[in-house]
């Protein structure tokens, strides 16, 4: 999540923490862009795997 | 051969750059006293046979503008080392080999360095005393009857008990330093966000981080600097654009003001705590 001015302003308060204009500004944090950076890596993704299988990791079943 | 094993770590890197130790002189040494410190139990998995091979191969063609030439070093076993077990101290873990490599070891690997083995640890990180391992206690190379501290005890273990010639541990809630203080070396923990956390099996995310454990202050500002790195990778990682500790050594504190929070002092300490306490501070 993205951590605009808003919601330092309510973290700020909640905290019981002032904050003046300038450092809530410093604060905010924006998302990246959504870009795909790891390619070809599903191989290596599912080595971890418990069962043996090329598609998904497969566990038992745990919602009836 | 024990001669090397008592080097501290800027001395086998001047050693190793004018000539005078190999990288594979300096990796056999550190083996062999590691394969003769057993009882220590301070590794939980060991990389030897493969050491050994990047020591040669280092030593083939080197590369002395490193700031880790050929130095052989294991590393707490909270770090996802690639293609090389990481348990975090669990049997949970005790098949999980990461198919990736955590950033700060990633920083000391490009900077020359060998990785030795996996050293021992409380079970993820949850332990001040190096009892909670699934892989057993790890003992103090001071005297058998005590314990290493924890969680980095396998680390401050193998530091101290020369197997290794520095380490990295992480540190949440005095993770490094307490180990460190208990057996006698030098651990810091970095200024939070200074080094990354990817890769790090997670404790508490907030306080968590990695940092030095060596035998004196100049071998953890060498260590920090290479550690320490900006990472996109760590949401919560700041780029401080300061990174040269080792030039910043003066060898003279005077004059310094220490900060000593007061809530160390408390109702009820042993005597032997408190006078040396009283006297010093």
């Amino acid at each position: 999540m993205s951590i605009d001015l808003k919601t330092i302003k309510h973290i700020s308060k909640l905290a019981r923490i002032s904050v003046d204009q300038q450092r809530a500004e410093k604060l905010t944090l924006k998302l990246r862009t959504d870009e795909v950076k790891s390619k070809n890596i599903r191989e290596q993704i599912i080595k971890n795997s418990p069962q043996d299988n090329e598609d998904y990791f497969v566990v038992p079943k745990v919602i009836e | 051969m024990s001669d090397i094993t008592k080097q501290s770590l800027t001395e086998l890197v001047e050693n190793i750059k004018n000539k005078k130790l190999s990288s594979t002189d300096v990796t056999k040494a550190f083996i062999d006293r590691s394969e003769k410190s057993e009882k220590l139990n301070a590794y939980i998995t060991n990389d030897f046979t493969s050491a050994l091979d990047k020591a040669k191969k280092f030593d083939q063609k080197p590369n002395f503008d490193l700031k880790l030439p050929g130095i052989p070093m294991a590393v707490k076993d909270l770090f996802c080392t690639k293609n090389i077990k990481t348990t975090a101290g669990s049997k949970i873990l005790n098949n999980f080999i990461p198919t990736y490599e955590s950033t700060v070891t990633e920083n000391i690997w490009n900077e020359g360095a060998i990785l030795l083995g996996k050293l021992n640890c409380d079970e993820f990180a949850m332990g001040s005393s190096n009892e909670t391992s699934f892989f057993g206690n790890v003992q103090s190379p001071i005297d058998k009857n005590l314990v290493p501290g924890g969680s980095s005890g396998g680390s401050a273990s193998a530091v101290a008990g020369q197997l290794t010639p520095v380490t990295i541990g992480t540190d949440t809630g005095g993770s490094i330093r307490q180990p460190a203080s208990f057996t006698g070396i030098v651990g810091l923990k970095p200024t939070y966000g200074s080094c990354s956390r990817y890769g790090i099996v997670a404790f508490a995310s907030s306080l968590d981080q990695a940092g030095p454990m060596a035998q004196n202050v100049k071998d953890c500002a060498l260590l920090h600097e290479v550690i320490s790195s900006y990472d996109p990778k760590d949401s919560t990682s700041i780029d401080f654009k300061r990174n040269h500790y080792s030039k910043e050594l003066t060898n003279n504190i005077k004059g310094k003001k220490i900060g000593i929070p007061k809530e160390y002092r408390v109702d009820g300490m042993p005597k032997e705590i408190v006078m040396p306490y009283r006297l010093i501070i």
